[in-house]
């Protein structure tokens, strides 16, 4: 049935789009023309266009920062996320085909467990506490530990959620064929189960790489950082210095910007499927 | 028959993720539990009973933080849930301008936190972007962030900014969800658009509604890093939540009484949520 609009509508659609050129536009307009000025320039905050061009200035700066620590950041968060997440699809989708598959009490016991975390916060100093006795706290490996637990229940629900609408059918013709159980995890369950392992590499990873409170916590003793700890320390000790600051962050955002410009669909597509709960 | 699901799904497969989970996550939540009542320098822990959350309760600093915790999250998730469903009922009524409309309010997502913060607070600074706007049209300057009164608007703000494209999404999910017969029947009866609303959309979004409700009250009890980077809890304690007094604590040593917030933090989100969910779940039974 096709609907001829009111004219009210079509006026709030057109409302609507010039709103997101104040709100959102106008907001990246200025970020991005800031870190393009000098820094008398940017101090004066206002939305005009710079004087003269110096973003490549003012990139130089934030890459010279601290020999080069924005590079080591990068080096890091690169990766914090890629083997966190590489660890997290790996055990979320073993745990989750084992916790639906397997009869007992051992998984109905683990599925309470697991909804739990879905809702309640970490305890931050008892988990540093805990990275302290493992003698793991400060380094890269204790955070990504942390990373893989805290993202972990979200990922088995997906994983269950998926795999339950797998048919057990599947799984006993492969058995009767000879599968034994790693192989019917690794050739059949695991690559059935593309969509979510899609969907938890692509939203995991951007939590992971935009994670300020989990390195500020576990990484606090050690002089490593992470991209955003490292636009957090510019800011700390240029706080008004918007030139070199938002040429910090622009840089840091980029690879996640360029992401959502190619991956758009499947991000958004992404962020319902996690909505759904299992 | 047992014993074949038992062979096929040996528990080692799931043991390891589980470990990892147990060890990092459960075993933590349950630590604090006893450490909250100690002072503690994570190597030895005198106990001191319930010292630690009387502390918490009666420290000017710590008082102000959970009733900012709960302004916060109230009004975040008010601010959210209101304006995500009039943009997502909109967008699902096949405007042209949907996915643009989608994509660019949901962008702000992929942003980090500190990156937003900086971004807001080169807006709201004194002589800010903002305030020359406001000054422009003859109205007066705020000092956003270093005013008391307007510092916690200032986070609530932009965390709204950050956080309204999640939701709107998700609900989207949820009304084209409803099959297109409904409102068309209800439309050839006479109803209202309101009526449309009210009586048929937002009955049948009730579990998306449920969904970015405790997701919301979550994050928003939870909230940390936009706040710290923003603010940092100042002026004074005026946008103080719990997480940056947790944080504060534990740069100082203060480890039993941070973990003492922590588990108030703890206990806030269950007392919340988990009532909340079985409350919508009740009412969604009700309409099915």
């Amino acid at each position: 049935m096709i609907r001829k609009r009111s004219p009210i509508s079509r006026l709030v659609e057109i409302l609507l789009v010039v709103l997101t050129f104040f709100t959102h536009w106008l907001i990246f307009y200025f970020v991005i023309v800031t870190a393009c000025k000098d820094t008398a320039d940017a101090a004066r905050l206002t939305l005009a266009l710079p004087e003269d061009f110096h973003l490549l200035e003012n990139l130089q700066f934030i890459f010279q920062y601290q020999h080069g620590a924005l590079l080591k950041a990068f080096k890091n968060s690169l990766v914090i996320t890629l083997v966190s997440v590489f660890f997290l699809v790996l055990a979320a989708s073993a745990t989750a085909v084992i916790m639906q598959r397997r009869e007992g009490l051992l998984s109905r016991l683990s599925n309470k467990l697991i909804v739990a975390g879905l809702i309640v916060p970490a305890s931050v100093i008892p988990t540093y506490w805990m990275l302290n006795s493992l003698h793991v706290a400060n380094t890269l490996a204790g955070l990504c530990l942390v990373e893989v637990a805290t993202m972990f229940p979200f990922a088995v629900m997906l994983y269950k959620g998926y795999i339950s609408s797998l048919p057990t059918e599947i799984d006993e013709a492969a058995v009767i064929d000879g599968c034994g159980s790693l192989t019917l995890y690794t050739r059949i369950l695991f690559p059935l189960s593309k969509p979510i392992t899609a969907t938890v590499i692509i939203l995991r990873s951007v939590l992971i790489y935009n994670d300020f409170e989990n390195p500020q916590y576990y990484m606090s003793g050690s002089s490593t950082q992470t991209v955003q700890l490292f636009v957090y320390s510019l800011k700390s000790a240029w706080t008004t210095d918007y030139g070199h600051l938002f040429a910090a962050a622009i840089v840091v955002s980029l690879p996640l910007i360029l992401l959502y410009i190619f991956l758009n669909k499947r991000i958004l597509e992404g962020m319902t499927a996690g909505s759904v709960k299992g | 028959m047992k014993n074949r699901n038992q062979k096929t799904y040996p528990l080692w497969m799931g043991a390891p993720g589980l470990l990892v989970y147990v060890v990092i996550f459960i075993v933590p939540t349950f630590a604090s539990f006893y450490f909250s009542t100690t002072i503690w320098n994570l190597k030895d822990a005198v106990f001191v009973g319930p010292e630690n959350f009387i502390t918490f309760f009666t420290m000017t600093n710590t008082r102000t933080a959970l009733i900012n915790t709960a302004i916060f999250a109230l009004s975040t998730c008010a601010v959210k849930i209101v304006l995500g469903l009039l943009l997502a009922r909109y967008v699902c009524s096949g405007i042209r301008s949907g996915k643009y409309l989608k994509i660019v309010i949901f962008f702000p997502y992929l942003l980090g936190n500190v990156v937003v913060a900086l971004a807001f607070r080169a807006l709201l600074e004194p002589a800010g972007t903002v305030n020359q706007f406001l000054t422009a049209i003859g109205l007066e300057a705020v000092h956003w962030l270093t005013d008391k009164r307007f510092a916690l608007l200032s986070c609530i703000i932009a965390d709204i900014w950050k956080g309204i494209g999640t939701v709107t999404i998700i609900l989207i999910a949820g009304i084209c969800a409803i099959p297109k017969t409904y409102f068309e029947a209800a439309a050839i009866d006479g109803a209202s658009p309101w009526g449309i609303f009210r009586r048929i959309t937002l009955p049948l979004l009730l579990p998306s509604v449920n969904t970015v409700l405790t997701l919301c009250l979550i994050g928003g009890l939870r909230s940390y890093d936009l706040i710290q980077a923003l603010t940092g809890g100042g002026p004074g304690y005026s946008s103080e939540v719990l997480g940056t007094v947790i944080y504060k604590l534990f740069a100082r040593g203060s480890y039993g009484l941070a973990t003492a917030g922590n588990v108030i933090l703890f206990v806030a989100v269950a007392l919340i949520v988990f009532p909340l969910n079985s409350f919508i779940a009740r009412r969604e039974a009700e309409i099915l």
